[in-house]
């Protein structure tokens, strides 16, 4: 099975990307319904502001994610891997999760669940993972340019 | 860099073009620019031997170093 490439695995995986995004942006605009329909809570309720609140951050953080991980597959797609435009890219999305995880970090003191301190860990340490997939992705480019031009 | 390629140098001596030096060396013209304009980092041996044959001469008439302005040399 062919992994990179037009008809490769990452074809793949950036259509379901782009449908992972119209999912998130589904479940985005419907949040203030199906808040009520699973939790219960009705517009007013203390706890429906909160989790209001928490999943819309969740999601439009999600989708700025995607959106990174969308371009690195683009770029992987195009056979241009090494560039410097994924080094950005993942970047950005170590700095979006980071940012993820400090919300969760700060709604651990309005709202105690282990949930949350479980996702700031998972979100700390994606983050920290992506910074360092970064710095790989910058050398490997910067071996890549030195071998590009050698003659 | 100190280290310059003169190549053009050599290619006039020998009255020889880009394209004809391209098909005799073996590489696509575009390299063969990059190192003529000095924009390249690193010359394989292999191409400079395969140079070098083509425009029967030495790696030094192709090659020199100048030194920067302002580089020392430490001990």
């Amino acid at each position: 099975m062919k992994l990179i490439g037009k008809d490769g695995l990452s074809r793949f995986l950036e259509i379901a990307l782009w449908v992972l995004m119209a999912i998130v942006v589904v479940l985005l605009l419907a949040l203030p319904w199906s808040i009520t329909r699973i939790t219960g809570r009705i517009p007013g309720d203390p706890y429906y502001i909160k989790y209001l609140v928490i999943l819309a951050y969740s999601g439009v953080m999600a989708e700025l994610v995607l959106w990174q991980c969308r371009g690195m597959v683009r770029n992987i797609n195009a056979g241009k891997v090494f560039t410097a435009d994924t080094v950005r890219r993942l970047r950005v999305a170590a700095v979006e999760l980071m940012v993820l995880a400090g919300f969760y970090g700060a709604t651990m003191f309005w709202m105690s669940k282990f949930f949350m301190a479980f996702l700031f860990i998972v979100f700390v340490l994606g983050g920290c993972l992506l910074l360092v997939l970064a710095e790989v992705f910058r050398l490997a480019n910067q071996y890549k340019e030195e071998n590009d031009m050698t003659i | 860099m100190g280290i310059i390629i003169n190549l053009d140098v050599m290619m006039a001596k020998r009255k020889i073009g880009l394209t004809e030096l391209s098909d005799k060396v073996g590489i696509t013209l575009a390299n063969l620019s990059i190192l003529k304009n000095n924009r390249a980092r690193a010359v394989r041996f292999s191409t400079l031997d395969a140079i070098c044959r083509a425009l029967d001469c030495q790696p030094g008439d192709i090659l020199e170093y100048v030194p920067d302005k302002g580089t020392e040399i430490q001990d």
